[in-house]
């Protein structure tokens, strides 16, 4: 009975002096020892960033201006509005723009990281990273967002298709 | 030194500070604004060979006209034409995905 509130007390003595989120001290010894090949990494993921928000930037731009808009303007003038399209330029224009502005805000978190010495803080290095991360998610929900937006175009147009 | 030779160094200095104000001024904008990480033509960004094979190598993309009629065929192109997009768009699996910066990825 003792051994077993023995090792309840050094848990929640070890959950009190580790909280969630915490660097490990096996952590900062990899961080440290690491450092040059982690930063080399973070390096290439940067480029491999640009190059992928470029990629998708392009599209994004092309099925706004050469699909979504067009194809609203178009409606209008044949007296044809309709709202969920209409709807979903708004959403997608608007969640195009956040994903800029989140591409931008991660990048210059990860900027900052790269630029952090890892070798002699760990620690304040891994926090940047928890919060690029947080960052790089934020980026990811806006390509599945507007991936789901382009889909609901598509059906939102063979619905229309469909009432002719 | 004459008048004139003094104010002509004075005029090259007052050039020289200008010219880097401007300059300091234009690179804080250029990076503040975000523009900076959206821009590829920045040293070490440069596309590579293979990138601009791939976009020499586009062909004249379909644009939905503005005027006209709205009919059955139109919207059947229109549909074609998205869904060659979706599928350019998924071609990039899993993009800006967490695994890229795990602690495993980066040994931590």
């Amino acid at each position: 009975m003792k051994k077993i509130f023995f090792l309840f007390v050094m848990m929640m003595g070890f959950c009190l002096v580790l909280p969630a989120g915490a660097v490990s001290e096996g952590q900062k010894t990899a961080i440290s020892e690491n450092c040059d090949k982690i930063k080399e990494t973070l390096r290439t993921v940067q480029h491999q960033d640009s190059r992928t928000r470029v990629y998708l930037g392009r599209h994004y731009e092309t099925v706004l201006s050469k699909y979504i808009t067009p194809l609203n303007v178009r409606l209008v003038e044949n007296t044809m509005i309709n709202s969920g399209l209409m709807d979903n330029q708004d959403s997608f224009s608007r969640t195009r723009n956040s994903f800029i502005i989140d591409f931008i805000e991660y990048q210059k978190g990860l900027e900052d990281l790269v630029a952090t010495d890892c070798k002699t803080e760990p620690e304040n290095f891994y926090n940047k990273l928890v919060k690029v991360r947080e960052r790089r998610n934020v980026v990811e929900s806006d390509t599945v967002v507007l991936k789901e937006l382009i889909m609901t175009q598509l059906n939102l147009v063979k619905g229309l298709r469909e009432q002719l | 030194m004459t008048v004139g030779g003094r104010n002509l160094v004075i005029l090259g200095i007052a050039s020289v500070v200008i010219a880097f104000l401007t300059t300091g001024v234009s690179l804080a904008l250029y990076h503040n604004s975000g523009d900076i990480y959206l821009d590829r033509s920045r040293p070490g960004y440069l596309p590579d060979e293979e990138e601009i094979e791939q976009d020499d190598n586009v062909k004249d993309e379909y644009v939905f006209d503005k005027t006209g009629t709205i009919n059955d065929t139109v919207l059947e192109e229109y549909a074609e034409n998205l869904q060659n997009e979706i599928e350019a768009i998924e071609a990039y699996k899993n993009p800006f995905s967490a695994d890229a910066l795990s602690d495993e990825r980066l040994g931590i």
